[in-house]
């Protein structure tokens, strides 16, 4: 019976030149969309590889130099595009690209490719992820929209039932066309940029396999929450156009308007703080109090001073064995150090409540919960960017350690006359960046992973309530 | 006089639809949100510009006490060995937000607004760290007026329009009406009148709105001038879709081919069009790589350093004049001036390669904007909100500009050792931002916006055909 | 005044109506008989100038439909089989929504309600949401806009069909009341009985040809089917021809 059912519903999709046109387009858009992914990740990749190169190749031949001098020009942390942005580039464009570990500072990313971008992009990003999570609804209720409703209006309904077809069997016949069809487009897009990402150059994340496997779960719930409510309107409507402006309404929220108004409020609620006042900040409090002529900042430098006398055992500073100005230096990084752990908890805590306050919006609008998990697992999320530029901000200060080490123990007297060649500069080690697996990537989205399986619960029942409904209603006639 | 009927009857149903008012309503709300949103965030904007330069001219104005001081023999000038420095002259440069920029955010939420200029930074580090909004706001996008003008508004024109005459066709009463001596055109006509008439009352009640909130009373002329082309902007883009509307209303469909027609066109000119114009403008005309460009200044700027011998001697052949003796400040200050006028020299043809991919982005998109009105409307309102890429680049460039402008102004005395006298300090230039003037955006945005009204003007007159044909054909099979 | 000059409609290859010659006067009905696709209701869509003939022309108190298709209907009614009206508004309302298309604007809603009691329907009915009418109580609401508009000129396309017996007779009594003052009235009919009991010239149409032009005094009811019956199972197309 389900059989028959779906099977009728494929032969009427066929004949309908609207659903055979969308899904073209549809299916067009994500084939465009994974060759504009491909390239861009791999145009990323080849740039960071050879970026990579060249900074590692500009620290080996910088020639005779302070260290600390050195350690402000220091070196470039670079964030990899991992396989899976092509697929969804979530925050690749809107996070930068590289970290400089500078001395004294802890930097945001730099070189944010949305910089670069034209501004009708912030319309629209043309990705594969987009794509499901926009058009994969539509799609699917322009699919749906009559499946009750329409059976209804054209009396077919009645003769369904007088055939002794089951509501179950009806909603389950009409569910798995519709899913089948979008479903298609799921794996073609998944499998379309699996293909690409396979690509040479581009760097592969861990847990890959686990990862594509989740994404295609987690757009398989996405897309079959939609196709439950898209059952549940069109038996709750009376009339097939009243279902096609509902669920028109019902996508326009889930699809466009919650995933910027939600973020909107959060902002408003949950304001981050300003970005040139959180420079500025940074910039004062990190090296102001220890660096300043204050009163805090001279006791300060003189506990410095009577912790490396008194480490040394000896009276006067030029007494030391060791080079003062570096053990200083390395004195006033920890001490920045604090202050940076605490400013960005800040921010990073300011961005979390944004996306707790943004996430309750997923509660009319599945895709906020969608986009959450998905850029999750492909890497391209909020906490695979923190755990890049926490990575990067822990080998600063090893880094920099390092140098002023150096300068520490070989300086001697020479302050800051000291100076390292090329041979010091060769033993020193690169960042080397390793993302987390899948475990990590998801520990923050398992309120979003809730939300879309209450969604699907809801959507189903609502279904099933309709579809019974719906059967109820046309006995009575 | 019978289309007076109509429109008596049109009113009452409109003031008698509950779902109709709502929707309505929410649009009046989303307007006044991004009113008052957007006049926080430019005020922010112009806090944070204003505080900055007080900030900074503030320490421009201690630095020349000093020389002052020196100058008037109140401070022996071995006391104060670096007043008047010539290397630490620094200015603020700033861009306030444009003049509407409330009203369209454009591109002001990933770019800086702000440069501490001082020849100690070479011309790729002059706009510093600046990137610490949420990137999932940016990735969002802002709900601003033009985000309401340009996306949700044609949505609600389509929520209400969509049935304008196939809801009568659909209930059979279109026989009815047309028996009567009226023209399909003019009841057409008088329904979208009604409707489309409630949404640009609100579309106007709300910019006006917007015009005094964001100026926090009454505006004075620039803001009015600007405002007048918004306001222009905004009625082409809606007589682009009133006309769009009307065209699809008078092919006389079904209410639910007529409703997919729209949101399908809503879908390619919003989203689609849009998405695929970036891609393509970034494809065609890729960015140099912003990694590379980071390299190359690095390279440059540690090649400098380790030879500044040959750089000191090459500076030296060019001046003979300057090779004074007794040069009482420290070397390495001179070294750093000419290590960074070899890295901006060296940059040069980088930067203005940049600046020419965006001016052929520009220009590409200038041409085929005309394909997805949506995203014309965009850059034209961002050009006139002040908001926009163009004027972004043309600031950086500035900036750049300005740096170039100090550093000859002062290069003598760098490189002479020599302290900048008061009239000296005085001398150097400063900078400020103009917007450009009302003339140039308004014929600039003309043809543009006029090709918006041109559209809806087109696609009316279609209409207006389609249903002079329909008078006498509307029962033809 | 309802008159067709050689009026021909195609579909495609399929001819609808062939050379239709009719001219119905001021107190005269013409009553159509005809199976389901004789081209009854292409006829009136032609006067209601909802399709354009392939030939010949269709005038309404003298105007052509397709030269003026908005001002012919400012004297003409057409009620269809079903009268949809809006749902949401009373009779009343709905009459006085037709009524100022026609131009009315004018009308106190004693006068409405006087034209509403003239086609058959209560001021208490009057009053309540058209949602909850019958059939025969949606027809009377466009009996009263043809009477508010003072219709010179009927057309009605199966409008009895439906209706129970107690409103069919109502409705032709109605139909009657109009003839008697003056309405010219096309009715496209299956019913033998009303159409002899309402036509003052009875009509037989078949392949889109008047095949038959009765006079309703000179036949009996049984004649009149038989003569039906005989001209839907063949005979010759041969009896159009002159004005009615």
């Amino acid at each position: 019976m389900i059989r028959a059912i779906a099977r009728k519903e494929f032969v009427q999709y066929w004949r309908d030149g609207r659903v055979v046109t969308v899904f073209g387009i549809v299916a067009l858009l994500g084939l465009a969309a994974t060759v504009t992914g491909w390239s861009a990740v791999s145009s990323m990749e080849r740039e960071r590889a050879s970026a990579v190169a060249m900074d590692r190749e500009i620290w080996d031949t910088q020639g005779l130099k302070n260290p600390h001098t050195a350690a402000h020009f220091s070196r470039y942390a670079f964030q990899p595009t991992f396989n899976l942005a092509v697929f969804d580039p979530g925050l690749t464009d809107y996070v930068g690209n590289a970290i400089w570990l500078e001395a004294h500072y802890r930097d945001p990313a730099a070189l944010r490719p949305v910089e670069d971008a034209v501004e009708i992009q912030r319309i629209a990003q043309l990705n594969p992820a987009w794509v499901i999570q926009v058009f994969g609804p539509l799609l699917i209720f322009i699919l749906l929209y009559g499946a009750v409703a329409a059976e209804r209006e054209s009396g077919t309904l009645r003769q369904l039932l007088a055939a002794g077809v089951r509501p179950v069997s009806l909603l389950l016949g009409k569910a798995v066309s519709a899913f089948s069809l979008t479903g298609l487009l799921v794996c073609g897009v998944l499998v379309g940029s699996a293909i690409v990402m396979g690509a040479e150059g581009i760097e592969r994340l861990p847990d890959t396999g686990w990862r594509t496997a989740g994404l295609a779960a987690l757009y398989l719930v996405y897309l079959a929450i939609f196709v439950f409510l898209a059952l549940g309107v069109s038996a709750l409507a009376s009339r097939s156009r009243t279902a096609l402006a509902g669920l028109m309404g019902v996508w326009i929220v889930a699809t466009v308007l919650g995933p910027r108004i939600g973020p909107e409020v959060a902002g408003a609620l949950a304001p981050a703080p300003s970005a040139p006042e959180f420079a500025a900040r940074l910039d004062r409090e990190g090296a102001d109090p220890f660096w300043d002529a204050s009163e805090g900042a001279v006791q300060r430098r003189q506990r410095v001073m009577d912790a490396a006398l008194a480490e040394y055992g000896v009276e006067t500073v030029e007494a030391l064995p060791i080079n003062y100005d570096g053990y200083l230096l390395q004195a006033s990084e920890e001490f920045a150090n604090g202050v940076f752990d605490t400013m960005y908890a800040e921010l990073w805590g300011s961005y979390e409540s944004q996306r707790a306050i943004a996430r309750g919006f997923a509660l009319v609008s599945p895709t906020i919960a969608a986009q959450n998990v998905s850029m999750a697992l492909a890497g391209t999320g909020i906490h695979a960017y923190r755990h890049f530029a926490d990575e990067a901000e822990a080998f600063r200060r090893e880094f920099v350690l390092l140098l002023n080490q150096e300068m520490i123990d070989h300086g001697g007297a020479d302050g800051y006359a000291y100076v390292s060649g090329n041979d010091f500069w060769r033993q020193n080690p690169d960042f080397e960046y390793a993302a987390p697996g899948i475990g990590e990537a998801v520990r923050g989205v398992w309120p979003d992973v809730i939300i879309l399986v209450l969604w699907l619960a809801i959507a189903i029942a609502m279904a099933a309530a309709g579809v019974r409904r719906g059967f109820l209603g046309e006995m009575a006639a | 006089m019978t289309t007076r009927a109509v429109l008596k009857h049109e009113r009452m149903a409109l003031l008698h639809d509950r779902i109709q008012l709502v929707l309505l309503g929410l649009f009046a709300l989303i307007c006044l949100w991004a009113s008052l949103r957007g006049a926080e965030y430019r005020e922010a904007l112009e806090e944070a510009a204003t505080a900055f330069e007080t900030e900074h001219l503030e320490r421009a104005a201690d630095w020349r006490a000093r020389v002052v001081a020196v100058e008037s023999g109140d401070v022996a000038p071995e006391d104060d060995r670096f007043a008047g420095l010539a290397m630490d002259v620094a200015r603020p440069a700033v861009a306030a937000p444009g003049p509407l920029a409330d009203f369209s955010h454009g591109v002001t939420d990933v770019h800086p607004f702000t440069s501490r200029v001082s020849l100690w930074r070479s011309v790729d580090r002059l706009f510093g760290n600046y990137q610490f909004q949420s990137p999932n706001e940016i990735r969002a996008g802002k709900l601003d007026l033009a985000f309401a003008v340009l996306f949700v508004m044609p949505l609600l024109m389509i929520a209400l329009t969509f049935g304008a005459l196939s809801r009568d066709r659909d209930s059979g009463r279109l026989g009815l009406l047309l028996s009567h001596p009226v023209s399909v055109r003019a009841v057409v006509r008088s329904k979208l009148l009604v409707r489309l008439g409630a949404v640009f009352a609100i579309l106007v009640a709300a910019l006006l709105a917007g015009l005094f909130i964001g100026a926090g009373g009454v505006p004075g002329g620039e803001r009015l001038g600007r405002f007048g082309f918004w306001f222009l902007a905004a009625s082409g883009y809606f007589a682009f879709w009133t006309g769009a509307i009307y065209w699809f209303v008078s092919l006389n469909r079904k209410s639910e081919t007529t409703a997919m027609m729209m949101i399908g066109f809503w879908v390619l000119n919003g989203l689609v069009g849009p998405a695929v114009l970036a891609a393509a403008a970034q494809l065609i005309h890729p960015a140099p790589s912003q990694l590379a460009f980071l390299s190359t200044a690095r390279e440059v700027s540690n090649e400098a350093y380790r030879s500044r011998a040959d750089v000191m001697q090459g500076m030296l052949l060019d001046h003979p004049e300057l090779t004074v003796e007794n040069y009482t400040i420290p070397e390495y200050i001179r070294v750093s001036y000419l290590v960074n006028e070899t890295v901006d020299r060296a940059v040069e043809p980088v930067l203005a390669e940049f600046e020419a991919v965006q001016d052929r982005r520009q220009s590409f998109l200038s041409l085929v904007q005309y394909a997805a009105p949506a995203a014309l409307a965009m850059r034209s309102i961002n050009e006139i909100s002040g908001t926009d890429l163009a004027r972004q680049v043309r600031f950086e460039g500035e900036v750049r500009d300005y740096k170039r402008a100090i550093a000859r102004h002062v290069e003598a005395k760098v490189l002479a050792g020599e302290r900048l006298t008061v009239a000296e300090v005085d001398a150097v230039p400063a900078y400020a931002f103009r917007e450009s003037d009302l003339g140039a955006v308004g014929r600039s945005v003309l043809f543009p916006v006029g090709y918006l009204f041109g559209l809806g003007l087109l696609a009316a007159a279609l209409a207006r055909r389609n249903l002079a044909r329909l008078q006498t054909r509307f029962r033809e099979a | 005044m309802l008159e067709a000059r050689e009026l021909t409609k195609s579909f495609g290859d399929v001819r609808a109506l062939n050379a239709l010659n009719v001219r119905i006067g001021a107190g005269e009905s013409l009553c159509l008989l005809g199976a389901n696709g004789a081209g009854k209701t292409t006829t009136i869509n032609l006067f209601l100038a909802f399709i354009e003939p392939t030939s010949g022309s269709a005038l309404v108190n003298g105007h052509d439909v397709q030269r003026d298709p908005v001002g012919s209907k400012r004297h003409l009614a057409y009620i269809p089989e079903q009268v949809a009206l809006y749902p949401s508004l009373t009779g009343l309302e709905n009459l006085e929504f037709l009524a100022e298309l026609s131009g009315h604007r004018d009308y106190r809603t004693a006068e409405l309600l006087r034209f509403l009691e003239r086609a058959g329907l209560d001021a208490l009915e009057a009053r309540r949401r058209v949602s909850g009418y019958s059939k025969g109580m949606r027809q009377k609401v466009a009996i009263a806009a043809a009477l508010a508009r003072r219709a010179s000129a009927f057309l009605l396309d199966e409008p009895l069909s439906g209706l129970d017996p107690a409103a069919a007779n109502e409705f032709t009594e109605v139909l009657a009341d109009l003839r008697r003052d003056g309405a010219a009235i096309l009715l496209a009919t299956h019913d033998i009985f009303r159409a002899m009991e309402l036509g003052t010239t009875i009509g037989i149409m078949k392949s889109g040809e008047l095949v038959e032009r009765l006079d309703p005094g000179s036949v009996t009811g049984a004649e009149l089917e038989k003569i039906y019956l005989e001209s839907m199972r063949g005979g010759a197309a041969g009896a159009g021809g002159g004005p009615a």
